[in-house]
């Protein structure tokens, strides 16, 4: 194990809001690990706690938010017991996000240029001109045709695609080990999808980059990672490898959502689906998160919490039909 | 599927473009041709599916179909009638016949009405029903879409996304339609959610007979829905044809690299896919559109004549057109017939 450790180990993770009504348990318990150079996904549906998660890890969970248990190792040293300062340094050098509305992330009055030499100078500490050249450098990596233009145009000039590429730049010029992208792809075009997600792919193996990976779409994700955690009600209830996960889910949850993608080949037949609708975080049902909705739910369902059960190394399940 | 025999909507040369002109008296001209010379035919009973990237125009023809954007040129024959040669109050009428199902469906309820005022709107508008009978028929529509009666009472944000676009559908239900223009009906909803509304969608249209024109960019949700699938690049509808051809031969290289950047869901797909050559670079800018052909800047295939004629829409098969000098006559090479059946 030793020459296999692991560069994220989430343990016990448990954010709260604390809020005029009342205390909204937006995720609990969440336990996992990332290896040096993987790419994990974490899927799951609006509410499930997804970008609480990937917030907590960043440290950028605002009041009434809070970190209420749980620990986050990087790299063995505790996140959640950080200085702000020594926070800072991490999320400079060491952690990288990608936001999903690339439009949002930029500073509408600076030029793309200027977004790209103020990182560059703020993490590696090298001159203005280096940082251009390095800035040039970035923008030839992640596949922009004309970095001239696209270094002297301001945000609202470039197209959602490129300006998601400007963010993956800005996000892994300063090598990090982690990179976090929470649905970098979904505001986009299929075609520029694509495009971005195989830039995104040979720039982590380039640059031995981790990448926890947070989407909805399970065509990304088993087009992008080798790994996937389900997330529903602000817990995991499914660790699986991407394999496993598309032929033998375990989670009638996780089942229930390979079934309701429509295929081509059952085009005529009706879509399997999941009844009900998503829970909200403030109002979540009793025992397994899940009970309403599942078509397997029996009475032991209702009042208890299924605990994580370790199937085999790399697949785990929080369902109490799984319990020996 | 049932046989399509008479035309219920056709779309006849359909242009529509904005004007963008800047500048003390205009001098900067500049036109967006969002809608550019489109013609296309919907027979009853089928749902017709129209994808495209964002920006090739396709709620602009939505908006053009439900009257609600007068074309530059070109007509809207519903059910015979030319509905932009109808006066304000007949084409009021006529709308009867023709609802729209809008994508996001937070923004399309009135936050400050009841659910039962919403349903209640349309049929109060065209004074359908009143006192008992409205009450009945409101009752009856909510539970048409799966929601409970009780709902009537409750506004929309006490709903979730899937429910409030059930609630929209029961409003456009409500005057009994022929066609209804679904705009991104499930882009805004979760994945578990969109099954539902696109049982709930095929559900009602079995029930009322209903046509459909339905427009989305996820590819997967269209097929699903869809008889016949057309594809619109820059205003301009390269492909259309019955679903199955559409995605097991598409004959247009842009319909070719739309389908092979979906994401499959099956992992094995990933492993054994050789690398696949698709379209790079951007959906150039609409105000300057590319002259000839309009997707030969991103075209692998596109030779010396496709930058100077724009290339007619001709029958390729049996159920297909496709708009291309070159079109692709020999099946999707890069996929064999197990991974066809998987893409979705």
């Amino acid at each position: 194990m030793e020459s296999n450790q692991p560069l994220l180990e989430v343990e016990h993770l448990s954010t709260h809001f604390f809020t005029e009504n009342g205390v909204v348990p937006s995720i609990n318990d969440i336990t996992f690990s990332i290896a040096p150079g993987e790419i994990v996904a974490l899927v799951g549906e609006s509410g499930s706690g997804k970008s609480v998660t990937s917030m907590s890890i960043m440290g950028l969970v605002e009041s009434p938010g809070k970190i209420v248990n749980g620990r986050i190792l990087f790299n063995n040293q505790d996140l959640t017991a950080l200085s702000y300062r020594k926070y800072q340094k991490i999320r400079r050098n060491d952690i990288s996000m990608v936001f999903q509305e690339p439009l949002t992330a930029l500073n509408p009055v600076f030029s793309i240029g200027f977004h790209l030499v103020e990182t560059i100078i703020v993490q590696q500490k090298v001159s203005k001109k280096k940082a251009k050249a390095i800035a040039f450098e970035w923008l030839e990596k992640v596949r922009i045709p004309n970095p001239k233009e696209v270094f002297a145009s301001y945000p609202h000039e470039l197209s959602g695609g490129m300006r998601q590429r400007v963010m993956i730049a800005m996000a892994l010029s300063s090598h990090p080990r982690l990179l976090i992208a929470d649905e970098p792809t979904t505001a986009l075009d299929v075609t520029i999808q694509k495009q971005i997600l195989d830039v995104m792919k040979t720039l982590s193996k380039e640059l031995d980059t981790a990448i926890l990976f947070i989407t909805h779409d399970l065509g990304v994700v088993a087009e992008m990672v080798d790994r996937v955690m389900v997330m529903y009600g602000g817990e995991i209830v499914e660790t699986s490898s991407v394999k496993q996960l598309f032929h033998t889910p375990k989670h009638p949850y996780s089942e229930g959502l390979l079934k309701s993608t429509p295929k081509i080949q059952q085009s005529d037949e009706k879509l399997d689906t999941i009844g009900g609708a998503v829970p909200s975080p403030a109002n979540l049902p009793t025992g397994c998160k899940f009970h309403p909705r599942c078509p397997k739910a029996f009475d032991r369902c209702t009042s208890e919490h299924p605990s994580l059960i370790n199937l085999n190394n790399e697949n785990q399940v929080r369902c109490l039909l799984y319990e020996s | 599927m049932t046989a399509h025999t008479s035309p219920l909507l056709e779309i006849k040369d359909i242009t529509k473009s904005f004007d963008f002109s800047k500048g003390w008296m205009k001098k900067k001209q500049q036109f967006l041709t969002a809608v550019n010379n489109v013609s296309l035919t919907i027979y009853e009973g089928e749902t017709v599916g129209i994808v495209g990237e964002s920006g090739c125009g396709k709620s602009t023809l939505a908006n053009v179909v439900m009257g609600v954007l007068p074309p530059d040129e070109g007509k809207i024959m519903f059910n015979g009638t030319d509905i932009f040669s109808l006066s304000k109050k007949e084409l009021k009428n006529k709308r009867k016949g023709f609802q729209m199902v809008f994508q996001d469906p937070s923004s399309s309820l009135n936050p400050r009405m009841k659910v039962f005022d919403i349903i209640a709107e349309p049929l109060r508008a065209y004074k359908m029903a009143v006192g008992e009978r409205l009450i009945e028929e409101v009752e009856s529509l909510l539970t048409n879409v799966g929601l409970d009666i009780s709902y009537k009472e409750r506004y929309p944000h006490e709903f979730s996304g899937g429910q409030r676009q059930r609630i929209v559908i029961a409003r456009a239900l409500a005057l009994k339609p022929k066609l209804i223009v679904c705009d991104e009906p499930v882009s805004a909803l979760d994945v578990s959610i969109q099954a539902q509304i696109l049982n709930l969608l095929q559900e009602l249209q079995e029930r009322y007979s209903l046509t459909y024109l339905f427009i989305g960019h996820g590819l997967p949700s269209v097929h699903y829905i869809s008889d016949r699938i057309a594809v619109m690049y820059l205003g301009e509808i390269v492909e259309i044809g019955k679903k199955d051809v559409i995605f097991n031969n598409p004959a247009h290289p842009y319909t070719r690299a739309l389908l092979s950047s979906i994401p499959v869901p099956d992992p094995d797909h990933h492993e054994n896919r050789p690398q696949e050559s698709y379209i790079l670079g951007d959906m150039p800018n609409p105000t300057d559109p590319p002259s000839g052909c309009k997707f030969h800047t991103r075209c692998p295939i596109a030779q010396d004549i496709c930058k100077e004629k724009s290339p007619a829409p001709a029958s390729v098969r049996d159920n297909q057109e496709a708009a291309c000098h070159f079109p692709i006559m020999e099946p999707a090479a890069e996929l064999s017939q197990e991974q066809r059946a998987s893409v979705y």
